[in-house]
């Protein structure tokens, strides 16, 4: 609690006033005087919205196995906040000079926003030299890269499987093993007409909950909201299709709209027992099946997802949260350190998955003997890995661009409406399309 | 200072009239009641049920079985004494000084003529409609280079006069504090700050309470600048910290329902402490004479 | 800009009130009334020029610019401008603000005028307790608050929907995922937040309602409700005024409502204008953007709040 003195309290108010009149000297950001911490002990700022990754980061600074032969001696001083708000505040504060993090975690939804005006080229270091020895054995790159560069390592892999309660499976003859999402709808339809029970959900709350729900569909059945130059491609048959099986499901009873994944009402949803499957990525289920539903232990199991007869992926993916290392700062090759060593390496994906669940974005570590080994307590011992293995092997890439947040606020109330009925898919997808390329005109 | 005698006039209604109405006003009010407690109580049930319990379908009313675990792991896995510490000294010192600032320049605008004085008031009262999001940014680039983003300068003095108090309490002085009494307590020989102090205060108590509630809830509860201009986490205030709580993939509801029914206290505390000054002001006789 | 320490002679005969002082006087005590208004406001006008004047110019500049956050402004003149007029989400967004904004003033003022007359009848047993929890939505933290109308207003498991299905047998209505009922849904939420605390406002204006004008009013016969609207309201007028004027001009800039509920949606339906500029500037990086469409909301929250003023009397120069 430092007291200024008023004559610098003034003087700093004077000149930041005049600074900030000038605007355009706000561009001039970025500590360039900072001299690199080339070795000795370093604390790294570390921003991000999820304890499981204060965990990974604080496990890894400790265990000797993955600091060995390091020049640094790493420690961290974490900051946690909101997804939203750890972009807003590292906007706001490079702007500033002022404080931003040495490490920082950005949600994949957030990362839209660094992809205009080249802020992320201004923010981050550039990570081309780093994944370069890696080649394909790395992946999911594409969310975070803009003009081919990546700024961010993902921290999970993202994903999605059908979760489904086992016991309720055999109670009502929906077999374990059905091949396409068809057959899954029809028993989903005999399930929700007698006995109030979804095999499925979509999400009816916020734009981004619905969007994401939509693309996580369609991203199985082979399409896309952008490809990889960044241009639209929703304007799809595979598009019109999904949207189509989700509101047909929601009619019928066999999806179950929910306002989101996470909320009280999906809570209640599982509790009650009313749904006894979904789609969701792995992280769903400490975050949402443990969380929420502690109780039914056992009786889950998970498996890819069945295909969609018109083709696609047995597998998709949703979420993730890339780690970026602010550029030009003292710690920033420190930061870079620690990153390679933690995301990087077997023992970095291992010690990941251990302490936070978070899937190996290193493909030959889905053969991993230890991995393959993992039985998961909660999915009544099922060996995770003979699951996770196959999907990835069948993975959808995802691309996004700099419109994404714009897609989301103009699709999702489109979309809504054709999962409520209140208009036709066709008519949903090309309401979506008409606002988005009027809004991105500008 | 309540007259004793209440004024049962003899042309009051009949008795059975009157206490028909209050049996109306009591199931009014008692309804609002429930209406306002229930999100309350409700939070509190919460707040002892374990995680996977809070969304129990049909809604369980009581925590059965109760558990203290979401505060034990919200006061030993988070820093929430400090959050609650930098939260209620930062609101307690801005409502202290916007208290102060507010009715003094609400008691200027309400009993003086100056030159200028419409002008002033317009430029005072425009800052209402200011949207925060627009001066947001440029604001925090200011504060930041002048390196003052400590909370206790950034969170109190920029927000330690507003419009919205002085606005208030000019409606007040014009309505509570007759001229006659100020003139005469001039010839008396009363300063002009004098007269703050020793006629106006004490007139507008109830009022000073009431901005004394808002001034301390809008300070407690501010989200938005302090997400902004706040990082070190050792500054948090509780706004903040719930906020990053929630954040977490998993949406931590437990702990943020603990930490958001203890972070009530403070305001509540508040409230009770301020309800004698919101009931009491002077009555009539006391300001004819 | 304001020059607080200009002195001007008084001539006029208001002065007379210092005359019967001393005839010695010091320099400030001479001229203390002239100039203590201008002390008393200068702290306002200090932090206003500091903080507020230079953030608002340069959001101002900035609206004629496009600007991400990081690299520099472009100046692009009005195009923001020119752009958020064929902007249909932003239309959107002014109409729901409009809806806001007429419900505030049309139901919630008046309800909690209502309530705090009904606080203030004299002989009220459990008046510190009522009045407590009627305060209570304001301390409650906005996600708790989130949570708890989730759960109130889901389409398939609120408690709503259920007691509807219980006592009438239907129950399917659509709280937030219907456009217009969502709306609704926003509203409820703001009367049940606001009014409560609403009523400490007119609970401390009542306190200065002389009881004599009561008692008066009662002898001649008067009931409660001519009492109401022959006394309350005209002794209130001032602390009427400023509540439906501040209503007016702040929830013009309601943001934290349909933010919580719907987050804006199902699509676009409940976003507020603020709302518009938040999402404008702080999810899709366009600032200069932002700040144009807040110049515009500023100049519309101003000139509305003006015109009360001057309807409601309040620029006036007291008697």
């Amino acid at each position: 609690m430092t007291e200024p003195s008023r004559r610098t309290l003034l003087r700093g108010l004077a000149g930041a006033g005049l600074g900030a009149l000038a605007v355009p000297a706000l561009a001039a950001c970025g500590g360039a005087d900072a001299t690199p911490v080339a070795s000795g002990p370093v604390d790294l700022r570390l921003w991000t919205h999820d304890p499981g990754y204060v965990t990974t980061f604080q496990t890894a600074v400790a265990d000797p196995a993955l600091t060995a032969g390091s020049r640094y001696e790493f420690a961290v001083n974490v900051t946690n906040a909101a997804p939203a708000d750890i972009v807003t505040r590292m906007i706001t504060q490079a702007v500033a000079d002022g404080n931003t993090p040495d490490l920082a975690g950005v949600v994949i939804d957030q990362f839209p926003r660094v992809m205009v005006s080249s802020i992320a080229e201004h923010l981050f270091t550039d990570l081309t030299d780093i994944v370069a020895p890696f080649g394909d054995e790395l992946l999911k790159l594409a969310p975070y890269s803009v003009d081919g560069k990546p700024y961010g390592l993902d921290s999970d892999n993202s994903i999605s499987v059908l979760y489904y309660r086992q016991d309720v499976f055999a109670e009502h003859g929906v077999p374990e093993d059905v091949a396409t999402w068809e057959e899954l709808a029809e028993h989903g339809e005999r399930l929700a007409r007698d006995r109030d029970i979804s095999l499925g959900m979509v999400s009816t709350g916020d734009n981004g909950s619905v969007v994401n729900a939509f693309l996580q569909l369609l991203l199985q059945r082979g399409g896309g909201a952008f490809d990889v130059s960044g241009e639209l491609v929703l304007d799809s048959q595979e598009a019109l299709e999904v949207l189509e099986f989700m509101t047909a499901g929601v009619r019928t009873g066999f999806l179950l709209a929910l306002p989101d994944p996470y909320g009280s009402a999906c809570a209640a949803a599982l509790k009650s027992g009313r749904l006894a499957a979904t789609v969701m990525p792995n992280w769903y289920n400490a975050y949402g099946l443990q969380a929420n539903v502690p109780d039914q232990q056992g009786r889950w199991r998970m498996r890819t997802l069945p295909r969609f007869t018109g083709g696609g992926h047995i597998a998709s993916t949703l979420g993730g949260t890339a780690f970026t290392v602010l550029k030009d700062k003292a710690n920033t090759q420190a930061a870079l350190e620690l990153l390679g060593r933690v995301y990087l390496t077997r023992e970095g994906q291992i010690l990941r998955y251990r302490s936070g669940g978070y899937l190996p974005t290193l493909k030959s570590l889905y053969q991993d003997p230890e991995l393959l080994g993992v039985e998961n307590a909660y999915l009544g011992g099922q060996r995770v890995f003979d699951v996770y293995s196959r999907a990835a092997a069948d993975l959808p890439l995802f691309y996004q661009a700099a419109g994404m947040q714009i897609l989301t606020d103009v699709l999702g109330g489109p979309v809504l409406d054709a999962l409520k009925g209140r208009t036709s898919p066709a008519a949903a997808i090309e309401a979506g399309i008409g606002a988005y390329r009027q809004q991105v005109k500008r | 200072m309540t007259t004793a005698a209440h004024a049962p006039t003899p042309t009051a209604p009949t008795g059975r009239r009157r206490a028909g109405n209050r049996v109306l006003l009591y199931a009014f009010l008692i309804s609002l009641l429930v209406v306002f407690a229930l999100p309350l109580l409700w939070a509190l049930s919460s707040s002892f049920k374990a995680r996977g319990d809070i969304f129990a379908y049909p809604p369980q009313p009581l925590p059965l079985p109760g558990t203290l675990a979401n505060y034990r792991g919200l006061l030993d896995g988070q820093p929430y004494r400090s959050w609650l510490v930098t939260s209620t000294l930062v609101a307690a010192i801005s409502t202290a000084a916007a208290v102060g600032l507010c009715s003094l320049a609400g008691f200027a605008f309400a009993k003086y003529r100056f030159r200028g004085k419409n002008l002033l008031f317009n430029i005072m009262f425009s800052s209402l409609a200011v949207p925060f999001a627009v001066i947001v940014v440029p604001l925090f680039i200011m504060v930041a280079k002048a390196h003052l983003t400590t909370p206790y300068f950034a969170l109190v003095v920029p927000w330690v006069a507003p419009a919205f108090g002085i606005f208030m309490m000019r409606q007040y002085t014009e309505q509570s504090v007759p001229d006659a009494l100020l003139d005469a307590a001039r010839v008396d020989g009363c300063t002009e700050f004098g007269l703050f102090r020793r006629v106006v205060l004490p007139l507008l108590r109830p009022a000073l309470g009431a901005l004394g509630v808002w001034s301390f809830l809008t300070s407690y509860n501010s989200l938005i600048w302090p997400l902004i201009v706040i990082s070190e986490p050792g500054d948090y205030t509780l706004p903040l910290g719930i906020q990053a709580l929630f954040g977490a993939t998993s949406r931590q509801y437990d702990l943020v329902l603990a930490a958001s029914v203890l972070a009530a206290i403070p305001s509540l505390l508040v409230f009770f402490l301020l309800r004698k000054q919101l009931l009491e002001g002077l009555t009539a006789g006391a300001v004819k004479s | 800009m304001t020059a607080p320490t200009t002195y001007r002679p008084r001539p006029e005969a208001r002065d007379t009130a210092d005359a019967p002082a001393a005839p010695r006087q010091s320099w400030w005590s001479r001229h203390q009334r002239g100039l203590a208004p201008y002390v008393f406001i200068s702290p306002f006008y200090l932090l206003y020029v500091f903080f507020l004047l230079v953030p608002i110019l340069v959001g101002v500049y900035l609206s004629c610019t496009e600007w991400a956050g990081l690299g520099s402004p472009t100046w692009v003149g009005l195009r923001n401008y020119r752009d958020l007029l064929t902007d249909n989400s932003f239309w959107t967004s002014v109409g729901n603000t409009a809806f806001y904004v007429a419900f505030t003033l049309v139901v919630v003022v008046p309800a909690a005028l209502l309530i705090a007359q009904a606080l203030n009848t004299r002989g009220l047993r459990g008046r510190d307790l009522f009045r407590m929890t009627y305060f209570m939505p304001v301390v409650i933290s906005p996600i708790v608050i989130t949570l708890m109308f989730g759960l109130f207003f889901d389409n398939e498991f609120g408690l709503i929907n259920g007691t509807l299905q219980a006592l009438f047998g239907f129950g399917g209505i659509d709280w937030l995922g219907d456009p217009q009922w969502a709306k609704f849904s926003v509203v409820v939420l703001v009367l049940w937040r606001w009014t409560g605390y609403l009523t400490i406002f007119f609970l401390a204006g009542l306190q200065n309602v002389p009881r004599e004008l009561y008692e008066a009013a009662a002898i001649d016969g008067a009931g409660p409700v001519r009492r109401f609207w022959d006394v309350t309201l005209p002794a209130l007028r001032p602390v009427t005024a400023f509540v439906a004027v501040t209503v007016l001009v702040s929830s013009a800039q309601i943001f934290e409502e349909p933010f919580l509920l719907t987050q804006g949606g199902p699509g676009e339906s409940t976003m507020s204008v603020a709302m518009f500029i938040y999402r404008a500037g702080f999810q899709r990086q366009q600032l200069g953007y932002a700040a144009a469409a807040g110049v515009l909301l500023f100049i519309a929250v101003f000139t509305l709040g003006y015109l009360a003023n001057r309807i409601l009397g309040i620029g006036r120069e007291s008697r």
